[in-house]
């Protein structure tokens, strides 16, 4: 029976890469706040000892579009290539390739459909910022095979909160009953935020409110408390791409027993930064 | 109305420089030949028949109406991604940029941008 290390939550802040690209003496407060939130993040995740990652990530409209919009699929590959043309050119982020563990995502998958949530899957996926951010931050070696998991955070309609928390509780079972691995899970989100529209790129967080309520309950433990807040009006409420949340309802059905060693919404312009981490019983 | 249509041309138009460059270069051209040739197809080359951009979509595509195109609930995500570069070759900086985006959309609120 495989191991779950911890479930380790980061944003997936497009522009880090082009600003820690900088030198370090110019760094902005925020960007140094964000480097050491990573670092904190990473060193969790080295403890853990995983010898795969599952990462949980969400296509930006970049290889998903409505005329075949998976809520839910996972990437079976030796390897894969990140980074897609309009990232390069609007965050400044570098093509990179991440390995894969093609057998560990046929197990998984098939782990998964027995438990009743019917992921799609892709023999052919590119994965965006929404994975390769992340592993900037907390493996930036790139040298653990990943399975990747993307969820739709892009078309409505969306899963509710409660199927989020569940397939959650799904995939902790389903990497459980995979034979004799270390399996760490990489989660990645934005708190509030509007993207293209009216209110995007504010001077404060978008929707501070939210991003502190969230957090309470993630802190507090309360999957079902943040599974029934969440929803998609209030989601929406919070800025027009919020819905980029859902990954931390995930990840609190994931978590099962583990408690919240990290909640924290990191306030910075535009949007709040999500940093959470569940660990076993007895690790700080 | 089409509003499926008008965000497949975004995230299409979006996929390359060389597509974003030949729509602004001769948008009308452009957007005919994709209503021709490209609009219906999926996948491995099948053809559709159950979309057609509504005469308002395509005005606001031909003419790089950002404000017409967000009313008419273009994907904002995908609308903002795609325009953006454009913008940009207008504009000396990231700031001026997305000012000229806000004040496009400006007093529009969150129209229905679902397909």
């Amino acid at each position: 029976m495989a191991t779950l290390g911890a479930v380790i939550g980061v944003p997936h802040y497009p522009f880090h890469y082009r600003q820690v690209s900088a030198p370090s003496s110019q760094w902005s407060s925020e960007t140094r706040a964000m480097v050491e939130r990573g670092e904190m993040m990473r060193e969790k995740l080295a403890a853990s000892r995983p010898d795969a990652l599952v990462v949980i990530g969400s296509d930006h409209a970049h290889q998903f579009f409505m005329d075949n919009m998976p809520q839910f699929l996972l990437g079976k590959m030796a390897h894969f290539d990140g980074i897609f043309y309009n990232e390069i050119r609007e965050f400044g982020m570098a093509p990179v390739t991440v390995p894969g563990d093609e057998q560990l995502a046929g197990a998984l998958l098939v782990e998964v459909l027995r438990r009743g949530a019917d992921f799609a899957f892709s023999n052919e996926l590119k994965l965006d910022h929404s994975v390769i951010t992340p592993l900037q931050f907390v493996r930036p070696e790139f040298d653990l095979p990943i399975v990747p998991i993307m969820t739709n955070c892009a078309a409505q309609p969306m899963p509710p909160g409660s199927r989020l928390l569940q397939v959650g509780r799904i995939l902790r079972e389903a990497i459980e009953a995979l034979p004799q691995r270390r399996i760490s899970v990489v989660v990645s989100g934005h708190m509030s935020i509007e993207v293209g529209g009216t209110r995007q790129f504010l001077p404060g967080p978008t929707d501070e409110a939210f991003d502190d309520e969230v957090t309470r309950l993630i802190a507090a433990g309360d999957g079902e408390g943040l599974a029934d807040f969440c929803t998609f009006e209030r989601m929406s409420q919070a800025g027009n791409a919020t819905y980029q949340f859902s990954n931390f309802i995930i990840a609190m059905g994931l978590r099962g027993d583990f408690p919240c060693t990290h909640a924290e919404a990191l306030k910075r312009a535009g949007t709040s930064q999500a940093w959470y981490s569940w660990e076993p019983e007895g690790v700080q | 109305m089409s509003r499926y249509l008008l965000d497949k041309f975004l995230y299409q138009v979006d996929r390359s420089p060389g597509e974003l460059d030949a729509y602004a270069r001769d948008p009308a051209g452009y957007v005919e030949r994709w209503e021709k040739e490209v609009a219906h197809v999926i996948g491995g080359g099948e053809r559709t028949s159950g979309h057609a951009l509504s005469d308002a979509e395509r005005k606001a595509i031909v003419g790089i109406d950002i404000r017409e195109m967000y009313r008419l609930g273009a994907h904002p995500f995908i609308l903002w991604t795609a325009m953006l570069p454009l913008i940009e070759q207008r504009h000396s900086s990231f700031p001026e940029a997305l000012r000229a985006y806000q004040d496009a959309i400006a007093g529009l609120g969150t129209p229905d941008w679902s397909t």
